[in-house]
């Protein structure tokens, strides 16, 4: 087939060409080679997404001229230079790309159209990453190890056709195990190890076949849901990649989400299956959006089919209108026939009004029994959460999910449904009716949706390409008001023009003007084709040719008036009626994968606290946020009862996150904690969650005030202590004088009427500390102060807190735990030295070279 | 009226004629609806072919509103282009004129909203809305007068029909409005309360308090639902308020020709063709129900820009005062922030030449002094004078001339470190910013990032608090202004920041320094100390005598020696401290 065509239909779907011409030529295997190219138009500093990918025009090796396209992974693009390689697999039997490849030399040059759709888009934080390929797509597992954190767990299982591939080099990853599988269709699918890999996402691509298998058996097998497995097919066995095949972006390398029941059908293998243990069924946590909504099904189908049949209660009035009109025009005119059809529409009219006004009603009721039960199980869930969890970046988790996806839902479940069922069961019904009456004319309906749609394929020729260069200058645009909002004070103590700002609004501006003008005349074409007006002339022109030429009744033309007009514009309707369902999807996909968060576990925690002092012993405690990465290694410390314990130690050593467990921010990974009385020894985990919140009390710098009286700030833990026990606490924390200076005295409402600096808020929380009255306390960085107006008097505040019970306190300044019963100095996860200051102090080491640094500094 | 007043002056003149252009092709549709009644008649006549003359008036019609609605369109990009471009230069000015204090968190994500998201909205809307919109609107009442020529009792219904019909359909769009607004501000009520409970879990837990049962979060939640509720009965009426008085107008329309048929004033054909009519009339109306989302959160948007237009902005003197010696004097300055009393009668001199120290609880209005000198904020009442000349007699350039500013407010802009610094002084020689840099302990953030263009970051993000600051101090350094104004950084006190403050400090020892101090360093070699409580001056002098005197200020400086020697320990003072700290006679007391 011509070039022209395909040409014309990729440039239509946003490609656009570059000549690329050769610089270097490596051998990285004997059938693997690198080729580097400068490509300035292509790599033009543009972001070139991770993996994406572009369509060279191989030259046919018989026919010149003629051209075939292949895809082909972008490797080392560099902006600054303008420069790209691609790796190709010199393969046998060769095909046209490999060919050209094996026979290219510097100063060749070839073209290829690229796409920048094609993302590599994983979900949220997976367990682990599983990539899976034959040389064909090691160059984009390359780029997609390049991308992934550090941290993260990949397994990456290769495919070698000849012996040689297994040289092929694989950008090495801290996290990733490699292992090579042999040739055959079977190889890859076979290769998967056994083990639970719930909530791993896989990407796998290779041949056509293997990927077919490979897909079937990690679903099958192995339990990945679809949705968290991307596959592409990069070529196909014994099979030249057809040109037909290629016409469109994605038709090499079909990318599905789909749902099981377009599953190719499973071929077991069974070797592998032999060997399946009865493993527990792996989850993914992305599955936790379908379920959620899967409360919702039922009655969103309930209500979707009652919005269909509204939507034909309120057409039926125009039938019946068209049939009126027949009748008068047979001469029918006698009230007797008229009548009913009369009385019938309206009925129809008002039931359907009534029915809609009812459905709407019960979305509603829905929506808000919905929204209700999501809402108390998001709250519910957070107060079973580790309080590890709760750190800024999930703080915008909880923002997203209560904040937008919330209200996406709701948008979802009481409107876009019955929209989208509207848009499309009306211009449905309208078009089957129509065809019923005459089928000729009814077909002419047809043509201006037909221009419609060829005139929005004209219009949107290359528009992915501006679409990504639009959302670019968005971004920077963004990205300018906010800087020039951020500097005024900044322009406007030392002079400026927002000029930067000025120039990106211009660029913006003038990049709307030069991509929507040219195609302001194909936008309103295309609008027009299919407004009322439009239609109206093609209804009555074509009626009048099948009138006068006898093709049809005069009468039958008047459906046709009453219905056909509105044809058109219900087309848009559907276009955008579909993009809040996806919306609300992802958002029940997001609000799921949190109420998937592991919880505490609490099973084990029934146990009361003993009496008598407490004590804390850390028991070979390791801890890690990742397996794999711990954070804390084996240690050992005893906190006796009555004595302070100071942990120092550069930033970054695990001071915090030690200092966190014993109120079980995050359960240990190895080891223990244990509460300490006398002989009896109990394991935190065991406490009730009550108790274990009663004998460990913390206080930090960074203090939370909720928007309640100081009073009730005060009393949150003790809501039935007194105002005598409340104003104690507020006088021994030195607040109780600042708080009588607010407006309303104890119950000035925090943020309302009562604004308290930093240190304020801080001995707030200490008198909040004091009334609960734990045997054990934890504070960190409580002594590293934002506010040295009031320092003193936090200090004051500290002091009596501490009184006599069993502190631990992470220190950043030496000199204000020099007092400590014992000090801990932690070093990359361990506790490296312990003591009294003065023996620390006698003996090299960790902490007399601290005390000497921080010596210097006051000197 | 908001629309010409998103317009600049001269795209202004352009709206009559699109409205008239407007009117016209919605006349079109209207003429082509209404060559119906001809065209049908001349169809189901016993000769049909009566009808082709109509259907070619039909088609030119039709035609001639194509031309002229594309013309109406290509108009509209240039109605949306001079409305986006005079916008953004609109808001960018305004901005700049905007007093510094307007300025709070949510104010900048307004500012920002404006900028950036509301103007390339009003161009989409401008350029994809304002065509069909304004045809719809025009069409109905095109119609219903046409009708008074073709049949007038319809054409009568019709036109008493219009204002019931555009009323319905505002009424209904304004009761959803108030329904989405409600529930949006209940759903947004129970957000913040569920964000706020996930932040303060540690607390709550520690007091048993995680349910939800009689929590301000259960309530929030109950109110949620509840209005999830109520927002049916103004959704309600508001959807059948619109759809009745559709029917109601179709019901009418088709009585009146069920009248004039059997009186015998219309024939079958004709009654048909006007039924055909009567739908045309009402099919805008419901392009503009579907539209009415749109429209809305256009207007939402056209409400964004212009509420930011609206701000007021700080005035600028006719003439420049011309700056004498370098003092800096508060007569009576008042300030209030919301409603709030921040500064009350504050008066001080500081003499040219000299440092004074402003010290003082936090939250007690110090950095405010700072930004009036710098008229980052304007008093509201009394006088602020620098250089002998009050601060609103200068035009701002001449003002900041007199100043360098380090302000924790005026921090880095996006761009690099070099750049950065040299906005002090554009014209600095390279070797002048160095020393300026390396004197303010710079160039170690240099070392650290690698180079002197390495990127600051958004408001200056890839630096710590004590970097930022000791940036600004080179920047100061640089400017060499005859008066510092100076406010010391609370957090990120490091050495190395200490020596940036002391070292502008004793740069500009010959100048004239207002210093927020924190440091006792800073404060022991002021000149004069203003001590500043709860917005008012209560002490002023030199230290050793304000020591002396045994007053507020007295009493902050011992505290703050103190504090700077304190240490954490067990308590050891016996039983009364112990059952200070523990009001309930906790166990610890036992011992
Ligand atoms: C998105 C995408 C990205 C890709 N990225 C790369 C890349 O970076 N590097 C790369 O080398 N390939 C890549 N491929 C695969 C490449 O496009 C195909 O291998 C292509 O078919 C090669 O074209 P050809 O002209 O050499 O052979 P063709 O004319 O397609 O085929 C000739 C013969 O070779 C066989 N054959 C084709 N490809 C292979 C192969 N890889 N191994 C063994 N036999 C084969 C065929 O079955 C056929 O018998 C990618 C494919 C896609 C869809």
């Amino acid at each position: 087939m011509a070039r022209g065509f395909q040409k014309t239909m990729m440039t239509a779907l946003g490609a656009t060409d570059h000549v690329m011409t050769v610089l270097s030529v490596t051998d990285l295997t004997p059938g693997f080679r690198r080729i580097r190219f400068s490509a300035p138009t292509m790599i033009d500093g543009r972001e070139t997404p991770t993996a994406s990918y572009v369509r060279l025009w191989a030259p046919d090796p018989k026919e010149p001229g003629k051209v075939h396209q292949r895809g082909y992974t972008l490797v080392e693009p560099d902006a600054a230079t303008g420069q790209v390689s691609f790796d190709f697999v010199l393969h046998e039997p060769m095909g046209p790309a490999s060919a050209w490849a094996a026979a290219a030399k510097p100063g060749d040059t070839i073209t290829a159209s690229y796409y920048m759709f094609h993302k590599f888009e994983p979900p949220e934080d997976p367990e682990g990453y599983l990539l899976m390929g034959d040389p064909a797509a090691i160059p984009a597992i390359n780029a997609i190890l390049g991308v992934l954190p550090p941290e993260a767990r990949v397994v990456i299982i290769l495919q070698a056709h000849a012996p040689g591939d297994a040289a092929i080099p694989v950008t090495t990853h801290p996290g990733a195990d490699v292992l090579w599988t042999g040739p055959g269709t079977g190889a890859l699918a076979g290769a998967v190890p056994h083990r639970d890999w719930s909530n791993w996402y896989a990407w796998v691509a290779a041949e056509g076949a293997a990927i077919k298998e490979l897909r079937a058996t990690l679903n099958r097998v192995h339990g990945f849901p679809l949705s968290d497995i991307k596959h592409a097919a990069y070529w196909m066995r014994g099979k030249a990649m057809r040109l037909r095949k290629e016409a469109g972006p994605s038709a090499g390398e079909t990318v599905t989400r789909d749902q099981p029941t377009t599953q190719p059908p499973f071929v077991p293998i069974a070797a592998a299956n032999a060997a399946a243990p009865a493993a527990p069924r792996p989850r993914w946590r992305s599955q936790r959006g379908v379920e959620l909504l899967g409360s919702l099904r039922w009655k969103l189908r309930a209500a979707g089919a009652l919005q269909g049949l509204i939507s034909l209660m309120q057409l039926a009035p125009l039938v019946l209108m068209a049939e009126l009109g027949r009748r008068l025009l047979a001469g029918e005119g006698r009230w007797e026939v008229l009548s009913p059809l009369i009385l019938w529409a309206i009925a129809l009219y008002g039931a359907a009004a009534t029915l809609s006004a009812g459905l709407m009603l019960w979305l509603h009721a829905v929506d808000a029994q919905f929204g209700h039960t999501l809402r108390v199980s998001i709250v519910t869930k957070l107060a079973r959460l580790p309080l590890g969890w709760f750190t800024d970046r999930n703080a915008a988790t909880v923002h997203q999910a209560v904040q937008e996806d919330a209200g996406r839902l709701h948008y979802m479940v009481t409107h876009a449904v019955p929209d989208v069922v509207a848009g499309i069961v009306t211009p449905l019904a309208v078009i089957l009716y129509l065809f019923a009456v005459d089928a000729a004319l009814a077909a002419m309906l047809f043509l201006p949706l037909i221009a419609f749609v060829a005139l929005y394929i004209l219009m949107m020729r290359g528009v992915a390409d501006k679409l990504v260069e639009f959302a670019n200058w968005t971004k920077r645009a963004n990205a300018a008001a906010s800087a020039f909002v951020e500097a005024l004070p900044v322009v406007r103590v030392f002079g400026g023009d927002g000029r930067a700002l000025r120039a990106v609004l211009d660029g913006q501006a003038a990049f709307l003007n030069g991509w929507q003008r040219p195609m302001a005349g194909r936008k309103v074409a295309s609008q027009l084709a299919i407004q009322p007006p439009t239609f109206l002339l093609l209804i009555t022109a074509a009626g009048c040719w099948r009138v006068l030429s006898g093709g049809m009744a005069p009468a039958d033309l008047l459906p046709f008036l009453f219905l056909g007009t509105v044809f058109g514009a219900q087309i848009m309707t559907v276009m955008y009626g579909f993009v809040p369902l996806r919306e609300a999807k992802q958002a029940a996909r997001r609000i799921g994968l949190l109420l998937e968060e592991p919880e505490l576990d609490r099973s084990r925690s029934s146990r009361e606290l003993p009496p008598g002092p407490l004590g804390l012993r850390f028991d070979g405690v390791s801890f890690g946020y990742r397996p794999g990465k711990p954070v804390l290694r084996d240690v050992d410390l005893v906190l006796k009862p009555g004595t302070m314990t100071a942990l120092v130690g550069p930033s970054g050593a695990g001071k915090s996150t030690l200092a966190g467990l014993p109120g079980r921010f995050h359960d240990v990974t190895d080891g223990a904690i244990r509460i300490v009385s006398g002989e009896t020894e109990i394991d935190i985990r065991q406490l009730k969650p009550e108790a274990l919140q009663r004998a460990v009390g913390f206080v930090f710098q960074d203090v939370r005030l909720i928007k309640e009286t100081l009073r009730e700030n005060i009393a949150l833990a003790r809501p039935g202590a007194t105002m005598a026990e409340i104003e104690a606490a507020a006088r021994a924390a030195r607040i109780h004088e600042r708080i009588l200076a607010a407006p309303r005295g104890y119950d000035s409402v925090v943020g309302e009427d009562a604004r308290l600096s930093g240190g304020e808020a801080q001995r707030l929380s200490i008198a909040r500390a004091l009334l609960a009255d734990p045997p054990m306390l934890v504070l960190d960085e409580a002594t590293a102060f934002a506010d040295p107006e009031s320092e003193h008097l936090v200090q004051q505040a500290l002091s009596a807190l501490v009184g006599r019970r069993t502190v631990l306190v992470v220190a950043h300044r030496l000199h204000t735990v020099t007092h400590a019963d014992c000090i801990a100095v932690m070093q990359a996860g361990r506790i490296v030295q312990s003591g009294r200051h003065q023996e620390l102090l006698a003996r090299p080491g960790l902490y007399r070279d601290l005390w000497q640094a921080g010596e210097r500094k006051s000197a | 009226m908001i629309v010409a007043a998103l317009l600049p002056a001269e795209a202004r003149a352009r709206l009559v004629p699109f409205a008239l252009l407007a009117v016209v092709a919605a006349a079109l549709r209207a003429a082509s609806a209404l060559l119906l009644v001809p065209l049908l008649g001349g169809l189901f006549s016993q000769s049909p072919r009566a009808a082709l003359p109509w259907l070619g008036a039909l088609a030119v019609s039709v035609a001639a509103g194509w031309i002229l609605e594309r013309h109406l369109v290509i108009r509209s990009f240039d109605l949306g282009f001079a409305m986006m471009g005079s916008m953004n230069q609109r808001l960018v000015d305004h901005l700049m004129a905007v007093q510094i204090g307007w300025f709070g968190a949510e104010r900048q994500a307004q500012a920002k909203r404006a900028l950036a998201g509301a103007v390339p909205e009003l161009f989409a809307s401008t350029v994809n809305l304002a065509t069909q919109a304004s045809i719809c609107v025009a069409l109905p009442p095109a119609i219903a007068i046409g009708l008074l020529f073709v049949a007038w009792p319809l054409g009568l219904v019709a036109l008493a029909a219009v204002p019931l019909l555009f009323g319905a359909l505002l009424l209904g769009g304004r009761l959803m409005r108030r329904a989405e607004a409600d529930f949006a501000a209940a759903s947004g009520e129970v957000a913040a309360r569920t964000e706020e409970f996930a932040r303060s879990q540690l607390m709550l837990r520690a007091a048993g308090r995680t349910g939800t049962s009689g929590t301000p979060l259960g309530d929030a939640i109950a109110t949620q639902r509840r209005s999830g509720l109520r927002i049916l009965w103004f959704a309600l009426p508001g959807t059948l308020a619109f759809s009745l008085a559709m029917q109601a107008t179709l019901l009418a329309m088709v009585a009146v020709l069920a009248l004039m048929f059997t009186q015998g004033t219309d024939d079958a054909v004709r009654t048909v063709a006007l039924i055909v009519v009567a739908l045309r009339f009402l099919e805008p109306l419901n392009t503009l129900s579907e539209l009415f989302p749109a429209l809305e959160s256009t207007r939402a948007a056209a409400g964004r820009v212009l509420s930011v237009l609206d701000v007021p902005t700080q005035t600028k003197p006719e003439r420049d005062a011309r700056p004498g010696p370098a003092a800096v004097a508060f007569r009576n300055v008042c300030f209030a922030a919301d409603g709030k009393r921040v500064l009350e009668n504050v008066s001080f001199v500081v003499p040219a030449g000299t440092m004074t120290a402003i010290v003082g609880p936090s939250g007690s209005g110090k950095s405010t002094i700072l930004s009036l000198v710098a008229r980052l904020l304007d008093a509201d009442a009394g006088e602020v004078e620098v250089c002998r000349h009050d601060v609103r007699g200068y035009r701002p350039d001449t003002l900041m001339e007199q100043l360098a500013v380090v302000f924790q407010n005026v921090q880095l802009f996006e761009g690099g470190i070099a750049e950065n610094i040299r906005i002090a002084r554009p014209q600095a020689s390279d070797a002048d910013l160095q020393a300026a840099a390396s004197a303010a302990g710079v160039d170690e953030i240099v070392a650290r990032l690698g180079s002197w263009d390495a990127p600051v970051g958004e408001g200056g993000g890839a630096l710590s608090g004590g970097e930022r600051q000791r940036v600004s101090i080179a920047r100061a350094l640089l400017k060499q202004a005859p008066i510092l104004l100076l406010d010391e950084a609370t957090s990120g006190l490091d050495t190395l920041n200490e020596a940036a403050v002391a070292t502008a400090l004793s740069r500009f020892s010959h100048c004239t320094v207002l210093v927020v101090a924190h440091r006792l360093e800073t404060i022991a070699h002021a000149d004069q100390i203003v001590f500043v409580e709860a917005g008012r001056v209560v002490e002023s002098g030199f230290r050793e005598s304000l020591v002396a005197a045994g007053g507020r200020f007295a009493a902050y400086w011992h505290h703050r020696r103190d504090a700077q020697r304190w240490q954490m320990q067990h308590s050891h003072a016996g039983a009364l401290r112990d059952r200070m700290a523990s009001p309930a006679g906790g166990r610890t007391s036992v011992t």
